[in-house]
């Protein structure tokens, strides 16, 4: 084998690492955008959240027995579709109506220690629910 | 010729530095995240080991309590960056361990060994417990009213020292309101609490009348 077959076989063979190398490193460090996006499956799920039947009413937030450094907080919760709401707390009462979906969400102020927040709702039948939350606001000095 | 090979060869070395170089720079990042994942999952432990104890104190230790919660007894320890409040009318006076005796009122903040249930108290406020009761006006005899609680019981109220007394007027606006606009059949929120337990009557600090 003359000087210049192995020359041309170990150019072939440096070209071959050098394109190996450049894929590797593209493949790993390359944003995704610029490799194409990625193909995202997505498996449908049913809706678990059951409509809210009449004379009910579910505080989402905040947890009971929960305890807070911040003050006001809100009371999120699900109700009848359009049911009026009384909030009524040691340091404040609000008025309020769920929407369409009988989402609601209700600022309220807090007193230091132990607070008990009740929510009232009334459905068009004039049925009452009433939820209590127990919150502790923490001192902060 | 011997340049060129020569220049291949250095590339592909040089590509492998490069790459070697960014292998250190992907094994700090996976280290970072690492931590970072470590530390979101302590910060959210000790979000759920985070809780609230309240009711009444029963009786205490050197550096400990045992209070009666609506989930039984449950002893609360405290230590040197516990704080402790009492609350009376609105203002917090800071307190100490010895301040709070059996028999008062009080809400924890601390963590929960789930195995004890013990409670490591970080805050501990003590305050006059309040009653909220909902329900419809049976009768009435001068400040005295009994309820019927929507979920149950008769409750004798007193509005006589109540501080606040509002109404719902029919632009749903909340206002202030008289005893005369508490009647029987009326359905009403209050807030109070007992002023003497043998008495078994809530003395309201404030109350709603929630008919229009």
């Amino acid at each position: 084998m003359d000087k210049e077959k192995i020359i041309t076989i170990v150019i072939g063979l440096g070209v071959g690492i050098l394109a190996a190398a450049i894929y590797f490193f593209a493949s790993s460090y390359l944003p995704s955008k610029l490799q194409g996006e990625k193909k995202t499956t997505f498996t449908p799920t049913p809706n678990l959240q059951s409509p809210i039947s009449n004379n009910q009413l579910v505080i989402d937030k905040p947890e009971n027995h929960s305890s807070t450094t911040i003050s006001p907080i809100t009371v999120a919760g699900t109700t009848m579709p359009g049911a009026k709401l009384i909030l009524f707390a040691n340091a404040d009462e609000k008025i309020a109506s769920a929407d369409a979906q009988g989402k609601f969400s209700i600022d309220t102020k807090l007193e230091d220690g132990e607070n008990e927040i009740s929510v009232t709702a009334f459905d068009n039948q004039g049925n009452v629910t009433v939820v209590k939350r127990n919150v502790t606001l923490e001192i902060t000095q | 010729m011997r340049i060129l090979v020569i220049g291949f060869w250095l590339l592909v070395i040089s590509s492998f530095a490069v790459r070697s170089v960014y292998s250190v720079d992907a094994t700090k990042s996976a280290t970072q995240d690492l931590l970072d994942r470590v530390a979101t999952k302590v910060a959210g432990l000790a979000s759920k080991l985070r809780r609230v104890y309240t009711g009444k104190i029963k009786s205490a230790g050197t550096n400990s309590y045992v209070v009666t919660t609506i989930d039984g007894d449950k002893t609360i320890s405290t230590n040197d960056v516990t704080s402790f409040y009492r609350i009376r009318s609105g203002n917090r006076t800071e307190v100490n361990f010895k301040s709070l005796k059996p028999g008062d009122d009080i809400a924890a903040i601390g963590t929960v060994d789930p195995n004890t249930t013990e409670m490591s108290a970080k805050q501990i406020t003590a305050k006059i417990k309040r009653f909220n009761i909902v329900g419809t006006i049976k009768s009435i005899d001068k400040t005295i009213y009994i309820i019927q609680g929507v979920n149950g019981p008769l409750t004798k109220i007193d509005l006589s020292d109540a501080v606040s007394l509002k109404m719902i007027n029919i632009k749903n606006q909340i206002v202030p309101a008289s005893l005369e606009n508490f009647k029987q059949g009326d359905l009403i929120f209050a807030i109070g609490y007992m002023s003497d337990p043998s008495s078994e009557i809530l003395s309201v600090l404030k109350a709603i009348n929630l008919l229009k």
